[in-house]
């Protein structure tokens, strides 16, 4: 819902002031494409296309020359330490290096907001905490919102800010900046 | 990125892709190799019937057939012989030479004109169809011979010859009869001032020439390959029918099966030889527009009073024989198999394309999170597809063409036989089955390779009495009465001696040939294979 893929029946979803619940079908795919990036638990990549061409995959819709496209997707693997793997498929990269170009993928296109559910839910706990040192240190450097769920405490404890759903509700919501 | 993903999906699902590809290349296959096959065969079909007519001919005008009128049995020709014997004036030796219009029907001269005159036809030839029979040989007296004591158990009767000599009771008449051979072959008068078309067209001039437009009444002849090579003549050769000498002039091979005529000469020759001035029996018609030719026969029906007109589609109903039997077959059972298969192979494309769309859902679902439109996804999975079926067509395409070639390289030859009736087994006997229609030229099988037949018993040597035997018993007898040797092939003469039992018979059976006697004139047929000329039926075999 956050990422503009659902529709709240009740209430609102607002990113940058425009009611994601609102807007039609078109320009929501649109605010999904430029202002949003994803990461999966089970990373979504696509078996088929190399990092490179993965990474590529969400540039597509910003309507990029192709030679941009290339050296944006270069770039952004570059950043997630895998500059020496952009040619390789899914299949031949471990979960931590395919987490890695997802989260590429993810923020190739520059977004605001950086949305990752489990990030790290299938990766053993070393991968694990490269993985978030990866992530923290994007969300410092590019200064954009990132919203991640997660089950382990251990991570959340990282966050500043942290809401608990139970049951189907928020009920909890720590604001660790004013510690 | 779209070119480099669809790329990317094909060559690393190339499995999935091969399987709907072939499923569908298959069908297509089929549905050409069907669609050849069947299409080949009505081409075959129309050269058998081609073979028949001549190239450019739409139809042919024909007399049409009449009862006969009643206590006459047409005005069938009648071989008449004396009773010469031996030693009484010449040798004995007589012959006799018929020349018959085909189908005894003829048609008037003035109808090529008139049938010329008929709205549509572009090209009217006349031709005159002739039949010629020739028998030759000699009687033989028989020998009278007093019967001792007063046996008088068989009153030996001879006939006509025999019955000269008048013999009291019990005096029996020996040796005697007749030795006949009859030869029969066919004769094409060719109108000579129009050789573009009529039934010497189906055949390519190998030796010497065809007619030449001045030669309307010369005293030339162009002979079949087939018949000039078994009576072995040759260009400069000369050919005697009923008295007339004939210079050879040309060899003719039919281009596929029989030809039309032993001896084409030209029509005024043929017309003097039959005695039927201004006589036809066939025109051959040419329409002006292929697709007006049912309305074309209309009007000459109409407008030619007594005639017969076939087409080309007449007589393709007539086309029998595994030919047509396959023909059929490829043409019914064989499209509606090929397009149920191209509808399976289409289902089963289909499932599968969907089954593996099904299977990337979530993959769609990530690209969609990803910011792309749905339309580009969809245009995506169809632009996969589309490029698997136009793999699938293009392999089906090649795949149906080689299987076609192989099919022409390593078909079975099939047969056809034009007309109505039986099928007839290459040279063996006479051919049953309705006169279809008068006035085709009719393809002779006469003494293909196989010496004169002989007329094996006049009427006259039958007994009058005697116990009621048939078939070789009766034979035999009969030849016993008549002293005529065995024939060729055939059983000993029985010796006159009384046995308890017969004797075991070691020789073995005569050919099938000498069985049966083709001197009756057989039904107008033709034989001719399509595509490769085969001399066998398959039932044959």
């Amino acid at each position: 819902m956050l990422g503009g893929l659902d529709r709240p029946t009740a209430g609102q979803v607002v990113l940058d002031g425009v009611d994601l619940g609102a807007i039609s079908e078109a320009r929501l795919t649109k605010v999904r494409a430029e202002s949003i990036g994803f990461v999966f638990q089970s990373f979504n990549l696509i078996p088929t296309l190399t990092a490179q061409e993965n990474v590529e995959t969400a540039l597509v819709p910003l309507g990029l020359k192709t030679a941009e496209r290339r050296a944006r997707a270069a770039e952004a693997l570059e950043s997630v330490g895998l500059g020496e793997r952009t040619g390789h498929l899914p299949a031949e990269l471990s979960g931590g290096q395919q987490q890695r170009v997802a989260i590429a993928r993810a923020l190739v296109k520059k977004p605001k907001v950086l949305l990752a559910d489990e990030p790290t839910g299938n990766l053993d706990e070393s991968t694990r905490d490269e993985v978030m040192d990866l992530l923290e240190g994007l969300w410092k450097d590019h200064g954009l919102t990132f919203v991640m769920v997660t089950h382990d405490s251990a991570l959340a404890k990282r966050a500043p800010r942290v809401a608990t759903i139970e049951r189907g509700r928020v009920t909890v919501t720590e604001n660790l900046f004013g510690r | 990125m779209f070119f480099t993903y669809l790329r990317r999906e094909l060559r690393r699902r190339r499995k999935a892709a091969l399987v709907v590809a072939s499923g569908l290349a298959l069908g297509i296959a089929l549905v050409i190799v069907v669609t050849s096959v069947s299409a080949g065969m009505a081409a075959a079909q129309a050269k058998v019937l081609q073979s028949l007519y001549g190239l450019g001919t739409d139809m042919t005008v024909t007399k049409a057939q009449k009862p006969p009128e009643d206590g006459a049995n047409g005005n069938r020709p009648r071989f008449r012989f004396d009773a010469r014997g031996e030693g009484e004036g010449g040798d004995g030796e007589q012959s006799s030479d018929m020349v018959i219009p085909q189908g005894f029907a003829t048609l008037d001269a003035a109808t090529v004109g008139e049938v010329g005159g008929q709205d549509g036809v572009a090209k009217a030839v006349g031709g005159l169809s002739l039949q010629v029979v020739k028998v030759n040989g000699q009687f033989k007296r028989g020998e009278l011979r007093r019967a001792e004591g007063q046996g008088g158990g068989q009153g030996g009767q001879g006939g006509q010859n025999g019955g000269r000599s008048g013999g009291g009771r019990g005096d029996t008449v020996q040796g005697g009869g007749a030795d006949f051979d009859v030869n029969s072959f066919s004769v094409y008068g060719a109108d000579v001032t129009q050789t573009g078309m009529g039934p010497l067209t189906t055949s390519k001039i190998t030796s010497g020439r065809g007619f030449q437009t001045g030669e309307t009444d010369a005293a030339v002849a162009v002979l079949d390959s087939a018949y000039a090579q078994k009576n072995k003549l040759d260009v400069g050769a000369e050919v005697t029918v009923k008295n007339t000498k004939f210079k050879v002039v040309g060899i003719a091979t039919a281009d596929s099966g029989d030809a039309a005529a032993n001896v084409y000469v030209p029509l005024k020759q043929a017309q003097t030889l039959a005695g039927t001035p201004d006589k036809i029996t066939t025109v051959y018609v040419q329409a002006k527009d292929s697709q007006a030719i049912g309305s074309v026969k209309q009007a000459i029906q109409k407008n030619v009073p007594d005639t017969t007109v076939t087409t080309s589609a007449d007589l393709a109903d007539t086309v029998s024989g595994s030919l047509s039997t396959a023909s059929s077959l490829a043409s019914t059972v064989g499209t509606w198999l090929s397009y149920t298969v191209l509808a399976a192979a289409f289902l089963v494309a289909g499932l599968l394309t969907s089954s593996a769309v099904s299977r990337r859902v979530r993959e769609f679902g990530t690209l969609k999170a990803l910011g792309w439109k749905s339309g580009r996804v969809t245009r995506q999975v169809a632009g996969e597809a589309l490029v698997n079926g136009l793999i699938g067509g293009a392999l089906g395409i090649g795949l149906g063409l080689a299987a076609a070639y192989a099919i022409t390289a390593a078909a079975p030859s099939l047969t056809a036989h034009l007309g109505g009736g039986g099928r007839r087994r290459p040279g063996r006997g006479r051919r049953r089955g309705p006169d279809v229609r008068a006035g085709r030229p009719a393809r002779r099988r006469q003494g293909r390779g196989r010496g004169p037949h002989r007329a094996r018993l006049p009427l006259h040597h039958r007994p009058r009495r005697g116990p009621g035997r048939r078939g070789r018993t009766r034979r035999r007898r009969l030849r016993r009465l008549a002293r005529l040797p065995a024939p060729p092939g055939g059983r000993p003469a029985p010796r006159r001696v009384a046995r308890a039992r017969p004797p075991v018979r070691t020789h073995p059976t005569p050919p099938e040939g000498t069985r049966r006697c083709t001197s009756s004139p057989e039904s107008p047929s033709a034989t001719s294979a399509a595509s490769r000329p085969s001399t066998r039926s398959p039932e044959s075999t």
